[in-house]
């Protein structure tokens, strides 16, 4: 990995102009994929002092800013105590906490990573990302588009709302990637589901969450919401795992997932 | 680029490479108990404390740790003194390479967990990997720490 | 005792973590050239044509090496005695490359990114063969992998590299054909084993300076320092006396540090440059480009009456040794010599194969060294032999297996490489760790499973090992005691301490002998002008070969302090009493404390050096011996398994240091359980390495294990020291079998193929039910 010039932001629009004066200008986030991931940058620019490492609350969302590192976010007892510990549930087999205390949320976001086990359970909490030009996007919006935008990821806004969360990681290691992550949320309102390393980027299981929100008496319809599952999602292979076995997995676990979140609810 | 920060409890002025990382930065100036394990993030022999955090120095830029406090067991002595003592005990200790960034990240988990559930040891420490042994005697050594009056 | 088998902290595990220099790299001079090299991208190549001009002339670079500049030696690199049981069948550099990762040049610049990128204008055009990949199709394959003809085998090792065989091996005792013929029941199965990665946290890491003689100083992370000085002499044609090879405090081997790395590179560096140098292998170079566990096919029969009683057991393995021939023999040869003893009773057996080059990164020594093979092909089949009779499979065992006083042919048989030695087993307390570990495990409550909700199992399974202690007549030991004033001591030995604590282990040997505490035995070791001759931490030697040294040299020392002590007081030697401080005499009653006698030699009257030599190497190899059980729980739909416990009991005779000891059992079985249940080393369809990183090859870590229980035997080998076996292997042989039965236990699938990860345990599943 080679860094020709190092700049550190003074500003989001200070920020914003250096990284579009070059095509090789990277943003840093916690920096512990560059060195694979990057072999050369031009330019690269440093969020440190813009203020964006604070975990806030307002009325109805907290905000995080996107340099806050991943343990901060897993330690923020507020923020797990509304969504039932789903974000800390899925973070804590993340490497290790000295990875965590150094990658940033941002980061994880911004990458779009396939593996991540975080994407999942922010889609589930209807999460919004905040750009600094672009402005907010819901994360599944951002998850969908085609191209990396050339913008500054400035924090990701979740909404307050309690309810229940069951999240899986299925891997051969506790530290090793998912073969497989699913993570649920269930409101007043309903519940959301979520699969990601499949090995697919995180996405919501629409059809099957639209069955479970519409059908009281979903016991009996275990069948079409797997169907549901299996149709709209694409489940494939990698090193970790086949298309069979994760099929496998998807259903075992809506299953036992969706009892969960019920049976917490009662 | 000049680059200051405190090194285990001094100032200190490092001329660095945009590039550079803190684990470069210090080995090259003989702080050598921080060790290059596997250079990507993922093993934990190069674990330091930035302002108490245990962090991977192989990942950190040093030119982004501006005015930043960085400690390694150079800088922690009698505490690792004591962690090396209850390791002793167990006889977890092995080829020790793993041993100074553990230790950097026992005595972190000491100070930001209380009564830790063995669960929460575990997950603590676990980022820092060990070829060595089975885990056990190290975790044993680690509750004896935790539980350690001094 | 009052020293040994007592739970002494490791003599300098608190140093290490206080963060004293203690690895190699932390020697390295501050100047030191940085050594890189460009590898191969291709599998199986020829170099055609090399420039190297640009790199040469790119300010900073100091030295660019090919195949062009090197001496043109066969050797090998497997860092085994001598005449070694390996093909000589590697250059320093070679106008061949045989696997993505192999050596193609070499850079030495001021600092790592001159060298890297020197390496990037190094410009190569290659002639790409078709490369052999599966090694099921290695033997006869068009593809030559080792076409030159300058390579050799040392003495007959089955050594055939037109037909891509490194080496080959038959034994038999009695007609092992007609003996299954004439069994009631057959057994047959194939097994696979895959190649696993040592994973050690330290890379292979090197560096070399002159010093004032100009002599070649090298500090190298290694477990053989004495055949890695006999290797650079050899490859690179200086004179051995021109060498010096220190071993430092090394984080980790298991086998990977036996065989040699960068030494012959960074040696020619600094040899032509005059400058010191040093290379510290990536953590993908150490995945790529050192080496792994040898993957073997192992194909068992079994033949027995309905009783249970064993008659025959035929084996026959291919074993895949990669692009070269390290260890390719004596790996293979152990996955019978180290299995196939325990069942002693049968009338018949056979033990044979190939082992095969393949375009792959080459497989060399690796903790377990055979016996974790065929172990787990072996312990899996007998298993299956014990549920098609329907007998218990702790009972077919116990009607098989070996016991104390009893024998096998094939010790005398099988060596490693050779013939082997004739022994019987003075201690094998099989029977009691069988027992013991029954108990620990709860197997009457669990065997087979246990139902514990709708969708878990819980299951247990279990495997009994052996390995041995050193190498017969091969692996040799020395060490020696030096008494300084005030009546201290220094023990050097050439014992190589990897981790596994021989340093401490060897001190309180010496220090039980001398009756004197830890702290008075300083110990210095692996360093090859101040150290005695010692073939090196492999073979589970050490306790037991180096172990001995050190008693003898114990014993020899005490002598000569008895015959100073009489000389001071006057008195005839036989009449010295000394408790490790103070010498009495019973002739005359008068007394001289060591302290006093020390002071004497060395300032004051009859002034002498008091130093003693111990040599050893072993008649034998006694065999430790355990049991190991698992216990685990398995989810009916997704086949996901939690390990719940590890039951060992271990019979290594006396643990020297019981707590490093278990440190060994337990370490071992942890990496065993990471080969029996997820680790394996991954190619792409061309042959790279993909499993090249820590995030692409996962190690066991703490929350993988819930508990681990282990026990030793209590059990004394008359042979060894203090009645010491070895323990540094053993622990890794059970796991792979003792899951896969465990597996077959909940489920009643058989995984005949390693790693058993919950995917393959869900195909099999769904196979059984598809058919």
């Amino acid at each position: 990995m080679k860094i020709q010039q190092y700049h550190r932001a003074t500003s989001l629009e200070d920020a914003y102009n250096v990284l579009h004066a070059g095509s090789n200008n990277h943003i840093l986030g916690g920096a512990l994929w560059l060195k694979q991931i990057a072999k050369e940058i031009d330019t690269a620019i440093d969020l440190q002092d813009l203020n964006l490492h604070e975990i806030e609350q307002t009325e109805t969302h907290f905000i995080i800013g996107s340099m806050a590192t991943l343990y901060r976010l897993e330690t923020a007892q507020a923020v797990n105590e509304w969504c039932d510990q789903l974000i800390k549930n899925s973070m804590q087999h993340i490497m290790g906490v000295a990875f965590r205390n150094t990658a940033t949320i941002g980061g994880s976001i911004i990458g779009r990573y396939a593996f991540s086990d975080l994407l999942g359970p922010l889609l589930v909490l209807n999460a919004e990302v905040e750009f600094y030009r672009a402005g907010k996007m819901t994360l599944e919006a951002f998850l969908n588009e085609r191209r990396m935008p050339q913008d500054i990821l400035v924090a990701v806004h979740i909404p307050k709302e309690r309810g229940q969360s069951f999240f899986k990681k299925v891997s051969n290691t506790r530290l090793d990637f998912a073969v497989l992550n699913i993570a649920m949320f269930k409101s007043k309102k309903e519940i959301r589901i979520a699969f990601g390393s499949r090995p697919g980027v995180a996405a919501l299981a629409k059809e099957a969450m639209k069955i479970i929100n519409q059908t009281p008496s979903w016991q009996e319809q275990r069948e079409t919401l797997i169907n549901a599952l299996l149709e709209e999602l694409k489940f494939g292979n990698n090193q970790r795992g086949s298309e069979a076995y994760r099929k496998q997995l998807a259903q075992t676990y809506l299953i036992r997932g969706i009892e969960e979140v019920m049976h917490n609810d009662r | 680029m000049i680059v200051e920060m405190t090194l285990n409890h001094q100032v200190k002025r490092f001329d660095v490479d945009h590039d550079e990382t803190l684990l470069q930065t210090l080995r090259k100036h003989g702080v050598m108990s921080v060790k290059n394990g596997c250079n990507a993030s993922s093993c934990g022999t190069c674990t330091v404390l930035v302002d108490g955090k245990p962090m991977l120095s192989c990942s950190l830029l040093t030119i982004r740790l501006q005015n930043k406090k960085v400690v390694t067991v150079e800088g922690l002595q009698e505490e690792v003194e004591k962690i090396g003592h209850y390791f002793g005990l167990e006889g977890a200790d092995q080829c020790g390479y793993c041993n100074p960034g553990v230790a950097l990240a026992i005595y972190a988990m000491k100070q930001s967990l209380a009564n830790p559930s063995s669960e929460e040891i575990k997950t603590f420490l676990v980022g820092n990997l060990c070829r060595c042994s089975g885990h056990q005697a190290q975790f044993k050594a680690v509750k004896r720490y935790l539980g350690d009056p001094l | 005792m009052k020293i040994v088998k007592h739970e002494i902290p490791s003599i300098d595990g608190k140093g290490i973590m206080l963060g004293h220099k203690a690895f190699t790299d932390d020697f390295a001079e501050a100047n030191s050239l940085i050594v890189k090299v460009l590898r191969s991208p291709h599998a199986f190549a020829k170099i055609k044509k090399i420039n190297v001009e640009k790199a040469r002339k790119l300010p900073g670079v100091e030295i660019v090496l090919t195949h062009h500049d090197v001496p043109r030696k066969p050797f090998t690199r497997a860092g085994q005695g001598y005449p070694e049981p390996s093909p000589h069948d590697k250059f320093v550099l070679d106008e061949y490359v045989r696997y993505v990762g192999d050596e193609v040049a070499a850079v030495a610049a001021v600092d790592e990114k001159t060298a890297d990128e020197a390496l990037k204008l190094i410009e190569v055009e290659y002639k790409v063969f078709d490369p052999v990949l599966d090694f099921e199709t290695a033997l006869h394959h068009d593809s030559v992998i080792h076409p030159e003809e300058d390579i050799h085998e040392m003495f007959p090792i089955g050594f055939k590299p037109a037909i891509n065989q490194a080496a080959a091996y038959h034994m038999e005792v009695e007609d092992v054909e007609k003996a299954l013929k004439d069994c009631e029941v057959v057994l047959e199965e194939t097994f696979y084993t895959q190649a696993q990665a040592h994973a050690m946290m330290e890379p292979h890491t090197v560096n070399a300076r002159l010093d004032i003689h100009n002599r070649l100083i090298i500090y190298s992370a290694t477990q053989t320092p004495f055949h890695v000085r006999r290797i650079i002499s050899q490859a690179l044609s200086i004179p051995i006396s021109r060498i010096r090879v220190i071993k430092p405090r090394v984080g980790g081997g298991f086998g990977g540090k036996q065989a040699l790395h960068g030494e012959m590179l960074v040696s020619l560096v600094t040899l032509r440059t005059k400058k010191p140098a040093k290379m510290v292998y990536t953590r993908k170079e150490v995945f790529e480009s050192s080496y792994t566990r040898h993957p073997m096919r192992i194909k068992v029969k079994l033949g027995a009456d309905t009783t249970g009683k064993l008659k025959a057991i035929d084996c026959h393995i291919l074993s895949d040794t990669g692009a070269y021939g390290e260890h390719a023999l004596t790996v293979f040869m152990v996955a019978g010599s180290k299995v196939l003893p325990m069942y002693n009773k049968v009338d018949a057996v056979r033990f044979h194969g190939e082992v095969v080059y393949t375009n792959k990164t080459p497989a060399g020594a690796y903790r377990g060294y055979g016996a974790i093979q065929g172990n787990y092909a072996v312990e899996s089949a007998i298993d299956m032999l014990a549920h098609q009779l329907k007998i218990d499979p702790i009972e077919l065992r116990k009607m098989n297996m070996i016991a104390e006083n009893e024998t096998s042919p094939i010790f005398a048989i099988m060596g490693e490489g050779t013939e082997g030695t004739a022994m019987n087993m003075e201690t094998c307390k099989l029977d009691y760790c069988v027992e013991r570990g029954k108990t620990l495990i709860g197997w009457d409550e669990k065997y087979p499973r246990v139902d514990i909700s709708d969708h878990k199992i819980r299951s247990v399974g279990m495997a009994i090992a052996m390995q041995g202690s050193g190498i017969p007549y091969i692996d040799m030991g020395a060490a020696t005691i030096k008494l300084n004033d005030d009546g201290f001591y220094n023990l050097t030995i050439g014992a190589t301490d990897i981790g596994q604590g021989s340093d401490t282990i060897l001190a309180q040997i010496a220090a039980e002998a001398l009756m004197t505490t830890v702290d008075k035995v300083v110990v210095y070791s692996s360093d090859t002008d101040l150290t005695p001759f010692d073939t090196g931490a492999y073979a589970s030697s050490t306790t037991y070969i180096s172990g001995n040294a050190v008693y003898k040299a114990a014993l020899k020392m005490l002598e000569l302090l008895k015959e100073a002590a009489a000389k001071a007081l006057k008195v005839d030697t036989a009449s010295i009493d000394f408790d490790g401080e103070l010498f009495t005499s019973t002739e005359s009653e008068t007394t001289i404390s060591l302290s006093q006698l020390s002071n004497r030699l060395y300032y004051n009257e009859d002034q002498e050096q008091l130093t003693a030599t111990g040599s050893y190497y072993g008649t034998k190899s006694p065999p430790p011996f355990m049991a190991g059980f698992i216990e685990i729980e398995i989810d009916k739909e997704t086949a996901e398994i939690d390990v719940l416990n590890y039951v060992s009991v271990v019979d290594c005779g006396t643990p020297i240091n019981p707590k490093l000891a278990q440190g060994q059992v337990e370490g071992g079985i942890i990496q065993g359980l990471g080969m029996a249940h997820f680790e394996e080393v991954k190619y792409s369809k061309k042959g790279q390495l993909v499993s090249n990183d820590w995030l692409n090859y996962k190690i066991p870590t703490s929350l993988d294990v819930k508990k681990l229980t282990t026990e030793f035997a209590d059990s004394y080998e008359e042979s060894g020291p203090y009645g010491a076996k070895s323990v540094g292997e053993i622990g890794i042989d059970t796991p792979p079998a003792a899951l896969a039965n465990a597996v077959y236990n909940a489920l009643g699938v058989r995984i005949t193929s390693l790693p058993i990860t919950a995917e393959k345990i869900f195909k099999k599943i769904q196979e059984i039910k598809g058919d």
